[in-house]
Parts: structure tokens; sequence; C-alpha cells
């Protein structure tokens, strides 16, 4: 069977996704919907932003990202994310991983292109 | 000043309420944590509006965020990671901070347990048969109510049906078919007929 797009994305999303939301935190605190209009911008890193908050939910609940409520210039007051202490370990971890992973994969489908 | 038309305002309230049903396994504060997120999101897409939302631009922002289906199947992802993807000296799970153990099991194994466990139920005829079928019902029942996470109501269902198809089949090998031929071997020699060409 070969797989779909779809599915290999959701593959490839796993394990990753949650340190590119540590990641969009490295330069400061943000707010759910500018996180997900970040990541989510092209599609390529979630399907649909609502799916951002599960996983914020859990960040959270791992002491990764702590909240903060601030008065919003539009609307209603915003929980505003930003990095622990243990989150930003986190980020380093997997940046320390990431990048000869990410070289290695590369180097190896070079070439492949259909 | 409302975000939302009282309408609008409905719509939002059913799509949280079918949110929070499908969010099995989660705790009630982070139930609370995820639906404020949305609620958030919500709110800001459509604050830049100046005036109270109607349904269809709640719709266009809800459509934004994803189905139901797509933040619980999100939500799970989160709760089927394996634990040793979360390793590096920071995760709760290898600091031993967690209790979550549930992650750390292959779902495979849960489901070879299950069979296990319903043949050998299945082997008690009909007190398995019986316990099989109660315990399928429920895993269907949790399966759609959301009474247990899906693993469990999918244990569960496997568990039960195991158990009421082995229980069955033992049930009808061990009770002799009502219209069972009888083998001519077996009936006494003295009722057997016997050929009567010459008999005249």
């Amino acid at each position: 069977m070969i797989p779909t797009e779809a599915s290999l994305l959701t593959q490839l999303r796993r394990g990753v996704i949650e340190y590119c939301v540590l990641a969009s935190l490295a330069d400061g605190p943000s707010y759910g919907q500018h996180i997900a209009r970040t990541l989510g911008a092209d599609r390529t890193l979630f399907d649909a932003e609502g799916t951002l908050y599960p996983l914020l939910a859990r960040l959270r609940q791992r002491g990764w990202v702590e909240t903060t409520w601030q008065e919003s210039p539009l609307g209603p007051p915003r929980r505003y994310y930003a990095l622990t202490q243990d989150g930003t370990a986190a980020l380093a971890a997997f940046a320390a991983v990431w990048a000869p992973f990410s070289a290695a994969v590369a180097s190896t489908m070079k070439g492949t292109d259909a | 000043m409302s975000t939302l038309t009282a309408r609008a305002q409905q719509v939002l309230d059913a799509y949280l309420a079918e949110l929070a049903l499908r969010l099995t396994d989660a705790s009630a504060a982070e139930r609370e944590e995820i639906l404020g997120g949305v609620s958030e999101h919500v709110a800001d897409a459509v604050a830049g509006l100046g005036r109270p939302a109607e349904p269809q631009e709640l719709t266009a922002a809800l459509a934004s965020l994803g189905t139901v289906d797509q933040l619980a199947a999100a939500w799970a992802a989160t709760r089927d990671e394996p634990a040793g993807r979360r390793e590096g000296g920071v995760d709760a799970v290898a600091a031993g901070r967690t209790g979550d153990g549930e992650a750390m099991r292959s779902p495979g194994w849960e489901v070879v347990l299950a069979v296990v466990a319903g043949l050998v139920l299945g082997l008690m005829p009909v007190f398995g048969a019986v316990v099989g079928a109660v315990v399928l019902v429920l895993g269907l029942l949790s399966r759609r109510r959301h009474w247990w996470g899906y693993r469990q109501s999918a244990v569960a269902a496997v568990l039960g049906g195991v158990a009421v198809v082995v229980g069955l089949v033992v049930l009808l090998w061990l009770t002799p078919a009502s219209g069972e031929r009888i083998e001519p071997s077996a009936v006494p020699a003295q009722i057997v007929p016997t050929p009567t060409g010459t008999e005249g």
C-alpha cells in the first residue's frame, strides 16, 4: 500500500509538532491564535488550527509551558503561553538531535525527488 | 460587549459540548483548558468585527479551527505517544513523576491480553458467554458514550466478543443436536427388520 500525503504528514508531525510549538515560544510568550496562525500558515504542521489546544494542554501538564492572562486590545483577555525552564531544556534537547537527524534525512533523500 | 450573537453562541456551545464529550481520558482541568483555548481562539477570530458575530461568521471561524473529530484525534495522539519519545532528562515519564502507565504499554499487548482473557473466559461455557456478553455490551456502549477511554473500550469489546464466540462454540459442541440421526448399529438386533422374501 502506498501511503498518502496526508498519512505521511500525520506520521511526521508526531513527535515533532510539540517542539515546534515550544520553538514558537522561544522568543517570548504568545497566545493561542497567534501560535496557531504562525505554525499553521501553510497547513504543513497543522491540518486545523484547533488541534493546537490539546497539544498546549499536554505541554502545560508536563510543565513545559506555563500560562498567564493578559488584556487584549480587541476582545476578552488572552491566555499567554510561555516556556518554563523544563520546556527550554526540552527544546534544547530536541534541537540538538534534530539538526543532525534532519541533515541525515536530507542527505539520504537527495536525488530522490519524484 | 459579547463577541457573539445569541444564535452564534448556541452554535459555539454545541461545538464545545460535542468536543467535551469527545475528549476521552481528559481530566476535568484538561478538558476545561482545551475548551477555554478554543473559546478564546474563536473570540479572537471574531473580535475584529467590532460587533457580535453572526452564526455564519462563527461557522467560518470554526472551520479554521477544525472539526471536533480533528481536535479529539489530536488529543488522543498526545495520549498515545510512547514514553520513549519523551526521553532526554527533562521528561516527567523518564523522571518517574507520572503514573501514566497506559502510555507506556503498547496497545497491541492489550489486545493480545484481551483475546487470551476472552479465550479463557469462553472456555467456561455458560458463565463465560454471559460475562463476555456483558463486557462486550459495556465496551460498545462505552465506545459510543465515552465512559472509558478509546483503548479501554476497544479492549473490553474484544475481550467480551472473543468470550461470547468461544463460549457459544463450546456450548454448541457440548450440547447434542436434537435431530441427531441414530445409526442402525445402535438399534437392538431384535427390532431390526430382516428380509422375508420366502414367506407364503
